[in-house]
Formats: C-alpha cells, structure tokens, sequence
C-alpha cells in the first residue's frame, strides 16, 4: 500500500474533501490511519463481515466481492491477502477513488452477475454476495451463476421478510413490481429465510448454514464441498450405477439443468436425505430425492454440481461416518475427443445370465405379468464400456431394450433391467441377454 | 381459515399422483381428433381441452398468423391452432413420441423443436403474433425470465396459463418448492399467487395484463404488448417529451443483455398523473411505468423497463396519458449484443467555424431543486435552458462553462421551439457564492452568463 508522503497531501487533501462531497456508502479506513465517514460506520461493516466464517489470512486464495459499491469488503479481503475481484453493475466513482488511495491492486470490472462466466473471470475460493440477491429479478439464475463461479465458500447476505425464528415456515418470496419495498424501483424480491435457504440449496451447493438473522438481513454460508472424515467408522458405500435421470445415459450437459442419479448399496439400515453425501469431482451435491430399492439398494438423485471443467468426473458418495464409495465416471460437456478416450476395458468375449429374478420381487427364475412388470438379470462378461443402449433383454426371441445397467459388483456381475410387455402371458419361457452382437446363452424362466 | 396451501398438502399431492398413474396407463396427455373423426383418448378430454382454450380471446380465423405453442406435450393445442389456419411452431422440453405420431396421422405441417424456454430467441425461432404458454410457467426455475423470453417474441398477444396459489386475494408473493412439495412430483419450482402471476407478466414486458378466470388453482392470463389505441377525439392535452434516457448513464443508448431502466421526463397539464395512467411505448410496444415523480408544476419523471425484443438500431419513444393523444417521439438506440458495456465513450467537443450565433441562456436552475442555490449534493446537475437558431444539436456538440472551467454536458434534450435544456455536474473545489454559467456549441461562440447560487452543505 502506499503511504501519503508530504508533497501528495495537497492532492489527498483536495480529494478528501471531493470524497466528502461525493457522500459514501462504506466508511473507509486509510493507510494513515484517517477515515472517510460513510452511511456505514466501520463497526457496522465489520459487523457485517464477522458474520461469516471467512479465514484471518486469506493469502494465497482468490477472492471476488459482487456488488463492491464503495469496496470495503473487497479492500478487507484484500488486507487479509487475498488476490480481489470486484464488481458492480455500474461504475462507482467512490470505488476508484479509494482503489487509489488505499493502493490496492485488486481488479474493477463492471458486468452483470447475471452475465459472468468462469471463461471470462475465473473461478474464485470465496465469493462475498451481500446485499443483491434482493435487487435481482431472476435470484435463482444469480445464485447459480454464483455456485458456477465458486470453488468453496460464497457468502450471502440478502434482506429477508421475516427473522428466521421458524425452521418450519413455508419458502415464500415476495415480488416487488414497482417500487413496494421501501420506495426504491430496484427491489425485485424479498424471500423469507426458509426461501433463500432452499434457493441457496437448489442453486447447487453441497450444504448452507444460516448464519444470522440482524434486521431483516440474512447471512448464509454456502459450502461447495462435504467436510472429508478423519477416522471413518462405517463401511464405504457400494455404486452401482451412475446416470442422468433424465436421458440415463452417462453424459452430462453443464447447459441443462441435469439431474445425477446413484443406485448404491449401503449397510445402513436406515437411510434419510440428510445422511447420503454425494459428490461429483470436487464438489459436494445434497440429495433431492432419495428411495430405498430393497434392501440394502438405494437410489439418490442430486443436481449436477455447477462450475465443472468438460471431461470425465469421478462420482461418489459417503455416508456420514464412512469413507468415499467407489468411484465411477461420468461425462460432462464432452468434447468428440473427449468422448473417444472413454475409460476402456477388454472387449466382451462371451456373456452368461448368473441370475434370474421378478424386478420387485426379487423371486427367482419367475417373472410377475402385468403393468410395470419388470425382470432383472446378472450378467457377467460385459466390459467395463458397455453402455445401456447396446444391451438388450431376449424373451423368447422378442427384444427388451435394457432399462438399467449396474456396475460390475465384486464378483463381476452387472444387473441389467428390463421392462416386460403389457401383454405378455403367463408360460415357460426362454431368456437371454445382448451386448451388440454378442448373446448370451438363453436360461429358462417361468411367466406367472 | 385462509384457504389451504397446495404444496405439502395430502389431498392435492393424491389428486397429482391420480392424474400421474391415469397418464401412465392412458399413455396419452392430450386426447387428439383424427381427420376420420375418430379420438386418440388421453388424459384430458376434448371437451376439457377446448373449455380451456375458449376461455381465452384467441381469434378463430388465424390465416397468416405465426402462432407459437410452448411446452406443446401431446400438441392438441398446435393442431387445433394451424387448424384455424396459423403457421404454428411447436416447443418442448423434452421430446414426445405422441406427438411425433399425432403430427404423422393428422398429416400435420407443425414445426416441432426441442428447446427450453431459456433458448427462446427471436434469433433461435423468430417472432411471433400469438404465444401460448400453457402450464409452463410454474416448472420454471427462473420464472421471470422465462416470461421474459416469451414476451421478446411476441408481436401481438400471449396466452398464459398457470398453476397458483390462491384464488386472487393473496398477495403478491410465490411459493418456492425446492424438492417435490407441490403434487409429489419434483419438476415444480414456483408457485405464484393470481396477483404475483400477473405482476410477472407485467414486469417481463406486457402492456396489458387480463386475468380471464381463476379456477382449481389454474388461472389464465391474456398479456397484450400494446396499448388500446389513443382516443379517437382526446379529452387531455398530449404531453411534452422532453427526453428518455438511460437511468444509469443519462445516455439514450441501452445495451441489449442488460437490466435497463429509461427515464422519461415530461410535461402534462393533467393534475393527478400516477404510474397508471401513463400510456409509455417504443415502436409501438406498451411498456408499463414503474414510478411516476412530479418534479414541479407540470413537469413529471417516470421510470420503466426497456420492453423486450427491441432489435439494435433507433427505436422511437412516446407516450400519452389515458384520455390524450401521444407525444412527440423521442429517439433511443440499442446497441448490439456484446458492446463492451464498462465506460461508454464520451463525447468530445470539437470547437468548428463560428457560423452560427451565440444561444440565450434563458434559466439555469438546479436539477434536483428547482431552484437556483446549489449545496454540493452528488444528485445534483446543472440545468442550462437556452434558445438556439440551430437544429439537431447532440451533447456532443455543446459544451457548458461554469466560470472558467468547462463542463461536458451529460444530458441534453431538444423542448421545441428553438428550445434546449443542457445538463452538467458542478465543478470540483467550487467556491461558495455566486457563479457564471454559459454555454456554445461547436459553431457558435459562449451564449452571455446566467448565474447560479452555491452554498456548501449545512452552510
């Protein structure tokens, strides 16, 4: 930072008193130890910024402040040694003016929240979003737009329309269409604190914690990443399978608004949302649904987490107290290349039906007839590559595409299920399975 | 006891699964009419499917109309539409296997395009004079932009049919599902009271929003671009537009991907003008006022959105009150996408050969106060009215002197007449008491002083 020397002081002085004229916002402490006396005194913004669980020394991390305004956030992020990103939506004089006094080196760049992509600015460890959200007409699109561009922390503070007293209380938000809220024509929405914290949570986040409620101010931390566990004591999770819920295929696109589901196995004989943790590369994504698919068979979906680089990522999951399951990969915004250097593994040789079961029942070498019948066969000699739209079901000679397809368990075994035709009858019957042109020897199995 | 929510509640989360597994089982959504007078029973009968179109003014005879039908599902509402003779394009998320069948035995010549709302573009699918938006809106994450995205293709009318919270007395606000609360099913993000719907639909950009009924927690929206025509034999005198601009920059440019406001200042001899009662268009679109100021006597501000869809290029500005005729226009530009949107270039002042006589300053005033004491606030401007014999002025080519220090003009505004207003902040540093102001242009010399006040503040 630079220190005022005597023959700038004129210049300071002159400037100081333009400063005073301007009318600040934030109160801002200079290098000599003076302050300029904003609308904010300095308590209040270090009131502000203690809400948040914001490390001391922040050297080495990179930092962006949405919405700087005069800039004390980003000029204490700074401080503590950060390297700073500051944006507004309209060029502040008062920032400038300070960015100069102060001596900072953080970078000024005026854009949309809305508009601000990775390729353009970069990804940031902390993200300071305060005092915005409720300026926006889409906060959904803004807090996602915000996850994308975080790699671990993004705080949060927006005015709410209640205190936070009730954990239970229904996500509302109000709309402002024209100047409702305090007069001012630039307040779109006004949530109350179980809305914002469900926005924060849908926008992509692993985990957010309500900080505080001052003054019809919330403070949420959102958390990109799970919290690693020291010295697990569960068994890890079993994947069976990875796909997107919507096409369940294994690629992704960043562009939608996709969807990961995990079929695993857990030990667990109890299960809730809040107990599966699933993660794609780096970064942590809540369940948003979650079903038990007998016994020990779960299935958990969670949004694709924003913000990943196009290739193949590892998803996973843990359980609170257990170790990362097994990996399995999944593809997102591939490119052709991308798509070709696929994992491989060895080509099929020859496939053989293990097993035989009704899809609900589990019953074996017996199938139940009528809507939303289903079977499932364990398969082994299917490569590591094969993918569910080559593989086919044979009933009798009649063709079911394949609807599910498993990791290969311990022993090597993939499930594949297949729905049965509505009209099937009941019969002794013939079955077995495809991958291409390869079929597998056909196993008897009853119709009843 | 207020009337019960949706989400999270039992009845309506079974009645959704009901209509889910009758679906399952139906395979169809939409029944659909075959030429051969024979119907493809699905889920929602014919019957039910005309009822809700007839409850919306959708002309019968749509011959040479564009017709968009968005979040199109099995497609009785396409068909029926390019059966009224409208060239129909049909948009979904997802694509349907019915429909793809329904367009093959219909010999339908339906456009059928998988997009999301979010990529509905005037570039993407072109414009269109009707747009239905039929039970969309509630699955949408980001709703108003969703809105935002019809309204910019839309020439004419959208048709708008949703899901809300209430039957028209809640106020306005929208629930927000972030997993499966509403019906069980997890593809419903927001859901609108009948207040907050129409408010959304009138901050996307639609002049005219008409509630057409609210029944079963569905309620139905027509959402016109434009005004009712002006007044054949007007009861008010026309306003005075003096100018529209940037609120941000005071600039008439406005960047196409950006959240713009435009103010417009104004003069009406009508008392009692509110937000309301102020008839605002751009090329013809109606765009809603958000705030109406009186400034002082007959002089007025309001403040609106830039209405969505405008092409890059001048785009005309007027406006009239509810009983008047309109205004004269006032020309803005938008510029093209991808304009660096940091500092917009300022205009400089190059002094040419003195051909014209210098103007008459005939009032300076403060912009904030109307009068003439200035006391240092950051919101104030200089505002120089002046007669000129010369016509089609830009800021850039007047220039402002406030004792010796010349100030760029930000803001300048033709008022008619001979006519002009000039605005520019004070200079730094500037000392209390009494002040000069003059003004020239590039080809004439500086007008005589007019004279301002200032008192720094608390002074």
């Amino acid at each position: 930072m630079v220190s005022l020397n005597a023959s700038a002081t004129d210049i300071h002085q002159r400037k100081l008193e333009e400063l005073a004229r301007l009318g600040w916002y934030h109160s801002m402490e200079l290098p000599d130890g003076r302050v300029i006396q904003g609308f904010q005194s300095l308590d209040v913004l270090r009131n502000r910024m203690a809400q948040f669980p914001i490390p001391a020394d922040l050297r080495g991390k990179r930092a962006l402040d949405i919405g700087a305004w005069d800039g004390w956030f980003t000029f204490e992020l700074e401080r503590r040694g950060a390297q700073v990103m500051a944006i507004d939506s309209t060029p502040f004089e008062r920032f400038r003016i300070a960015h100069e006094l102060l001596g900072s080196h953080a970078v000024y760049r005026v854009d949309d929240v809305c508009r601000l992509s990775p390729t353009q600015v970069g990804y940031f460890d902390i993200v300071m979003f305060l005092g915005v959200l409720y300026h926006l007409k889409h906060p959904v699109l803004a807090l996602e737009k915000v996850c994308e561009l975080a790699t671990d922390l993004v705080c949060v503070e927006s005015f709410v329309i209640d205190d936070g007293s009730d954990p239970a209380a229904k996500p509302v938000m109000e709309f402002y269409e024209t100047t409702e809220l305090c007069g001012q024509f630039d307040n779109w929405v006004g949530p109350n604190t179980a809305c914002l914290l469900a926005m924060c949570r849908s926008a992509g986040f692993a985990r957010v914690h309500l900080e505080s409620v001052l003054d019809h101010r919330a403070h949420v931390t959102c958390y990109r990443r799970w919290p690693e566990v020291e010295n697990p004591r569960e068994p890890a999770p079993y994947l069976t399978s990875v796909e997107n819920a919507a096409t369940r295929g294994r690629e992704f696109s960043s562009a939608n608004d996709d969807y990961v589901a995990i079929w695993f196995k857990s030990p667990r004989a109890h299960l809730t949302a809040a107990e599966v943790l699933p993660r794609i590369g780096p970064y942590g994504s809540h369940p948003v649904f979650l079903q038990n698919t007998g016994s020990d068979g779960w299935q958990v979906n969670c949004k694709l987490p924003p913000g990943l680089a196009p290739g193949w990522h590892a998803a996973t999951l843990r359980t609170p107290d257990s170790p990362w399951g097994n990996p399995v990969r999944i593809g997102v915004d591939l490119s052709d290349e991308q798509r070709r250097h696929r994992p491989s593994g060895e080509e099929a040789s020859h496939i053989r039906v293990a097993i035989v079961t009704d899809g609900k029942t589990w019953e074996r070498n017996v199938v139940h007839t009528g809507l939303h019948s289903c079977i499932s066969l364990w398969v082994s000699g299917l490569p590591e590559q094969a993918v569910r739209d080559r593989i086919a079901v044979w009933l009798n000679g009649d063709e079911l595409p394949a609807v599910f397809l498993s990791e290969p368990d311990p022993q090597g075994l993939r499930q594949i299920n297949a729905m049965l035709p509505t009209g099937a009858q009941p019969g002794e019957y013939s079955i077995s399975a495809s991958f291409g042109e390869i079929v597998s020897p056909p196993v008897p199995v009853r119709l009843v | 006891m207020p009337a019960e929510g949706a989400a999270g509640n039992p009845t309506f989360r079974e009645l959704v699964q009901q209509q889910v597994a009758l679906l399952s089982t139906k395979g169809w959504y939409h029944s659909i009419e075959l030429p051969d007078g024979s119907v493809v029973q699905g889920m929602i009968g014919i019957d039910a499917l005309k009822a809700r179109l007839a409850a919306f003014p959708i002309p019968a005879d749509l011959t040479g109309k564009r017709v968009l039908d968005v979040g199109a599902w099995t497609g009785w509402c396409s068909f029926e539409m390019e059966r009224r003779g409208a060239q129909v394009v049909a948009v979904d998320c997802i694509e349907f296997e019915e429909f793809r069948e329904a367009h093959r035995m219909i010999g339908s010549q339906v456009d059928y395009r998988i997009l999301d709302v979010e990529e509905l573009m005037p570039e993407s699918v072109g414009l269109f004079d009707y747009v239905l938006f039929f039970g969309v809106l509630y699955h949408l994450r980001n709703p108003l932009l969703g809105l935002e995205r019809i309204c910019a293709i839309t020439k004419d009318t959208a048709f708008v049919e949703s899901f809300v919270t209430d039957d028209g007395s809640a106020p306005c606000a929208m629930e927000f599902y972030e997993t499966n609360e509403l019906g069980g099913q997890i593809d419903n993000w927001f859901g609108p009271s009948v207040q907050c719907a129409a408010a959304l639909c009138r901050s996307a950009g639609f002049a005219r929003v008409n509630l057409e009924y609210v029944a079963e927690r569905r309620a139905g929206f027509t959402c016109r671009r434009s005004w009712q025509p002006a007044p054949r034999e007007p009861t008010e005198p026309a306003p005075l537009l003096y100018s529209a601009v940037n609120n941000r920059t005071n600039d008439i440019q406005f960047h196409p991907g950006k959240d713009e406001y435009i103010c417009v200042y104004f003069r009406s001899a009508v008392p009692g003008l509110t937000r309301e009662s102020l008839r605002i268009e751009i090329d013809g679109y109606g765009a809603p006022a958000l705030v109406a100021v009186n400034l002082r006597a007959e002089e007025w501000q309001a403040n609106l959105r830039v209405p969505p869809g405008l092409s890059p290029g001048r785009h005309e500005v007027r406006l009239r009150t509810a009983e008047s005729s309109y205004s004269n226009p006032f020309t803005i530009v938008v510029e093209k996408p991808g304009v660096p949107q940091d500092h917009m270039p300022q205009p400089s002042f190059k002094p040419e050969a003195l051909t014209a006589p210098p103007p008459v300053v005939y009032e300076v005033r403060n912009g904030m106060t109307g009068s003439d004491v200035f006391l240092g606030h950051r919101n104030e401007y200089v505002c120089c009215r002046f007669r000129t014999t010369e016509a089609g002025l830009d800021r850039a080519s007047v220039i402002l002197q406030i004792d010796e220090t010349e100030q760029a003009v930000v803001f300048l505004t033709d008022l008619g007449g001979g006519c002009w207003q000039a605005n520019s902040r004070l200079p730094i540093g500037l000392k209390q008491g009494p002040h000069s102001v003059r003004i020239r242009t590039v080809s004439s010399n500086f007008s005589a002083p007019g004279e301002i006040a200032f008192q720094t503040s608390g002074a």
